[in-house]
């Protein structure tokens, strides 16, 4: 009996401590994150380009079309 | 037991060689002049048809390779590439009698579909060999160009490049009299892979607002590069637009002339 009750307050209080966080914060901050890099064109230029939330194909699409304007 | 073996290997060898060749690739060299007042100006990429059945797909071979790269998992390796001047894919599709184009401008995907236009061909009596086949001569004219084309009645397949169609044979070399647009076949392989079509992320556009598009990244060539999960420095845009802006002074010969 003891056991079960020790057991239940441990499940009552993990799930209140996590009660006030959205998962989809944590989720959402991760994943959103500005990544940055530089990137150089076929005309010996040099560019920071940063990106969040696009795929790596999306990308590599975008800087194949761009090429910094070469 | 061994005759059965046989006689279903043998059977299963016939449907294998029937079915290679309902599927072939076409390799063209295409060879165009981009500005109609400079003859000098001429420039080459290399086209792939690919035939099946009744569904057949035309695009350059810059573009066939930059898609694959694309969607593999290194799609980094694509920046070694040329770009293609020709930002389509052409479907003919016989069982529908429809033509569909993709045009794939990096943000903006757009489908134009069509009838598959009824070209009124002229067989004469000329032969020649190309590739080391036998090729009769035909005569059509198509939006505002008339064209000489050369095709193979040893290959039954009623196909050619970009929307040329209706020969008794594939088409092995076409070009409008001007010599604006020349199309040579280089090299055909029978193929394995169906051709499907795939029009997924694509939007359907008429002819009327496609050409509205085309007006706008006219003027503002960085359109295309719309994302807002990327950021780079306005100087790069604005690099952009200017030279393809210049680049576009000189391209003023459209392989069709006249839209319906």
């Amino acid at each position: 009996m003891k056991n079960l009750f020790l057991t239940l307050a441990f499940v009552f209080a993990t799930t209140f401590s996590f009660a006030g966080i959205n998962s989809n914060d944590i989720t959402s901050e991760e994943v959103m994150k500005m990544q940055c890099f530089d990137f150089n064109d076929s005309c010996g230029g040099s560019w920071e380009v940063c990106h969040e939330g696009v795929s790596s194909g999306q990308l590599a699409a975008f800087l194949f079309e761009w090429d910094g304007g070469c | 037991m061994k005759k059965y073996t046989l006689i279903i290997l043998l059977f299963l060898s016939t449907i294998t060689l029937y079915s290679q060749v309902d599927k072939l690739r076409a390799t063209y060299e295409l060879t165009y002049q981009i500005d109609s007042t400079d003859s000098s100006n001429l420039k080459t990429e290399r086209m792939i048809l690919d035939i099946d059945k009744s569904i057949s797909s035309y695009e350059s071979e810059r573009k066939y390779l930059k898609d694959s790269i694309l969607k593999s998992n290194n799609p980094h390796s694509v920046y070694g590439l040329s770009k293609s001047k020709f930002k389509y894919k052409i479907y003919k599709d016989k069982n529908t009698n429809k033509i569909n184009t993709l045009y794939d401008y990096t943000a903006y995907k757009f489908e134009i579909e069509e009838i598959i236009p009824k070209l009124k061909w002229s067989i004469h009596k000329e032969t020649k060999k190309i590739l080391d086949i036998n090729c009769i001569k035909a005569t059509t004219s198509f939006a505002g160009r008339y064209y000489i084309a050369w095709f193979a009645n040893e290959i039954p397949i009623s196909d050619g490049p970009y929307k040329f169609t209706g020969l008794p044979g594939l088409i092995m070399e076409i070009y409008d009299t001007k010599n604006h647009y020349k199309h040579i076949v280089i090299g055909i392989n029978y193929q394995k892979k169906n051709v499907k079509f795939n029009n997924n992320g694509f939007t359907k556009i008429s002819q009327f607002d496609f050409k509205k598009f085309l007006k706008k990244i006219k003027e503002k060539p960085s359109l295309i590069l719309y994302n807002p999960g990327i950021q780079i420095p306005k100087a790069g845009l604005d690099k952009y637009d200017r030279n393809h802006r210049e680049r576009q002074k000189h391209e003023n010969n459209p392989i069709e002339l006249e839209k319906k």
